[in-house]
C-alpha cells in the first residue's frame, strides 16, 4: 500500500472516534462525504436495512456532495453535511 | 453524530448501563425499530438518563441537513421579493428549502435510496427528516432545547428545579425564522449569563438521576433534533485541528452573509454583531457561550450513553470532554 492509501486507510480506521478528522480525510481524497457515507452505510448495514443497491448509493453520496460543493460555500459544503452523520 | 445501532451498542455501552425495562424494551439487535431502554435508577451509575439500547436516527438522509446551501441567512431569505419566502410562507424558510430540494433529489429513480421502502417506512423516513432538518433553525434553538428538558423532566416528579429551562419555551413551533427570539436577543447582550440555559440534572426523590422513556415517539423526536443540532456543531467539542478549521469556514462564509445583508440593509445577524471586519475571537466566544454551551449542557447528562459510538474512549470520563471543551474556548459542562 503507497503512503497516500495508508494515510487514507488511519484517517478511515478513526471513523468511531470522536478524533475522526474529516478535515484530514478531505485533503487526502477531496471527496469526504462519499468516502465516510459508504463506509458507515456499511458498517450500520444501511443497505441491507433500506435495501439500497450499491448503485444507488453510490449516486445519491455523489448528487449529495456536488449538490453541497457546487454551491461553492467555505462552511455549508459536503464537510458540513457529512460531520452531523460521522 | 451517527447514533446506532442495537448490534454497535450491545457490544459498546456497558452492560451495567443497560436494563431490560418492563415490557422487554431492551437492547435489540439488528433491530430497525428504534428503541431507547428505560433505565433503572437504582442500577444506574452516574449518568444514567437515557439508557441508549437501539437506533435514533440512523437515516442517510441527515447528510443532506444543508443540502443547496444557498450560503444566505433566513434574514435575507424572508425579506421580499424572495422566491424561498412566497414558497414557504415566511416558515423557517431556509430549512424548508434544504428539504424540499432534498426529497426532489431523492424523487430521481437513479439516486432514491428509499425506493425499495414500503410506502409507510418512506413515509416514516420523511417525516423523520423533516423534523429534524426543520429543528436545525438557528432562531429555534431555544425551543428545541427546551422541548428536550421538558420531554426529560416532564416524568420527573421533581421538575420544579427545571422551571428556569423551561421558561424559555416561549416562542412558538413555527414562528417566522427571521422574528427575533431569545438566543438571538442574548447574542445580542454581549458576555451576559447564560446559566439559565443550562437545565440541571432531573432527579427522583431519592436523589438518583430521573430515566425517560424514549420509546414514545414524541420524546424521541425530542431527542433526535436536539442531538441532530449538536452534531451540527459538534466540531466545537472536538479536538484543536478540527476545532480551528470547522472556524475558520464559518467565518468566512458568515462574512459573506454579513456583507450580503448590510448591502440589503437588513439587521445584522446577532453572532456577527454587525462589526466590519469580523472580530474572529469574539464570535468564538459568541458561538461557544450561546449555541454550543446550551446544547451540550442540555445533553450533558444524556451524552455520555447516547454518543457511546463516537466516544467510547470518553465512556467513563466526563472529565475529558470538559477539558475538550475547555480547550476550545472555555466553555464548561454543567
Amino acid at each position: 500500500m503507497d503512503s497516500h492509501a495508508q494515510q487514507l486507510a488511519d484517517v478511515m480506521d478513526r471513523i468511531d472516534s470522536w478524533d475522526f478528522n474529516i478535515f484530514q480525510l478531505e485533503q487526502l481524497c477531496g471527496r469526504p462525504l462519499l468516502y465516510v457515507g459508504m463506509a458507515l452505510c456499511h458498517r450500520w448495514g444501511l443497505s441491507e436495512k433500506f435495501n439500497i443497491s450499491d448503485d444507488a448509493l453510490l449516486n445519491f453520496l455523489i448528487g449529495v456532495e456536488f449538490g453541497y460543493n457546487g454551491m461553492q460555500r467555505s462552511f455549508h459544503n459536503s464537510l458540513h453535511g457529512m460531520i452531523c452523520w460521522s | 453524530m451517527f447514533i446506532d445501532s442495537g448490534g454497535y451498542a450491545a457490544s459498546h455501552v456497558r452492560a451495567a448501563k443497560i436494563h431490560q425495562p418492563e415490557g422487554g424494551a431492551g437492547v435489540r439487535p439488528g433491530s430497525a425499530v428504534p428503541v431507547l431502554g428505560m433505565c433503572d435508577p437504582r442500577k444506574c451509575c452516574s449518568v444514567p438518563i437515557l439508557s441508549y439500547s437501539g437506533p435514533i436516527y440512523d437515516d442517510p438522509l441527515v447528510c443532506q441537513q444543508d443540502f443547496h446551501h444557498p450560503g444566505l441567512t433566513n434574514l435575507f431569505l424572508v425579506s421580499p421579493p424572495s422566491d424561498q419566502q412566497l414558497l414557504f410562507n415566511d416558515v423557517r424558510v431556509l430549512e424548508a428549502y434544504h428539504c424540499t430540494d432534498a426529497f426532489l433529489f431523492l424523487r430521481e429513480e437513479r439516486n432514491n435510496i428509499l425506493a425499495s421502502l414500503t410506502l409507510p417506512a418512506r413515509q416514516e423516513v420523511r417525516h423523520r427528516t423533516i423534523a429534524f432538518v426543520m429543528g436545525m433553525c438557528l432562531a429555534g434553538q431555544d425551543e428545541t432545547i427546551s422541548e428536550f428538558t421538558h420531554s426529560v423532566c416532564e416524568d420527573a416528579p421533581d421538575s420544579a428545579s427545571m422551571a428556569s429551562t423551561s421558561s424559555d419555551s416561549s416562542n412558538s413551533a413555527n414562528g417566522p425564522a427571521a422574528e427575533p427570539n431569545k438566543v438571538q436577543n442574548r447574542l445580542s447582550s454581549a458576555g451576559g449569563n447564560r446559566g439559565s440555559l443550562v437545565p440541571a440534572t432531573p432527579r427522583s426523590t431519592n436523589g438518583a438521576p430521573k430515566c425517560v422513556d424514549y420509546t414514545r415517539p414524541q420524546k424521541r423526536e425530542s431527542l433526535l433534533r436536539v442531538v441532530t443540532r449538536a452534531a451540527d456543531i459538534s466540531c466545537a467539542a472536538r479536538n484543536w485541528s478540527m476545532y480551528s478549521s470547522w472556524m475558520d469556514g464559518q467565518a468566512l462564509e458568515l462574512k459573506r452573509q454579513a456583507q450580503i445583508d448590510r448591502i440589503s440593509k437588513l439587521q445584522p445577524l446577532p453572532l456577527t454583531e454587525g462589526k466590519d471586519p469580523l472580530d474572529k475571537l469574539r464570535l468564538q466566544q459568541q458561538i461557544m457561550r450561546s449555541l454550543v454551551k446550551p446544547l451540550f449542557a442540555a445533553l450533558a447528562p444524556a451524552s455520555v450513553v447516547v454518543s457511546t459510538h463516537i466516544v467510547p474512549q470518553l465512556e467513563n470520563n466526563e472529565a475529558e470532554l470538559q477539558a475538550r471543551l475547555l480547550q476550545n474556548g472555555g466553555v464548561l459542562l454543567h
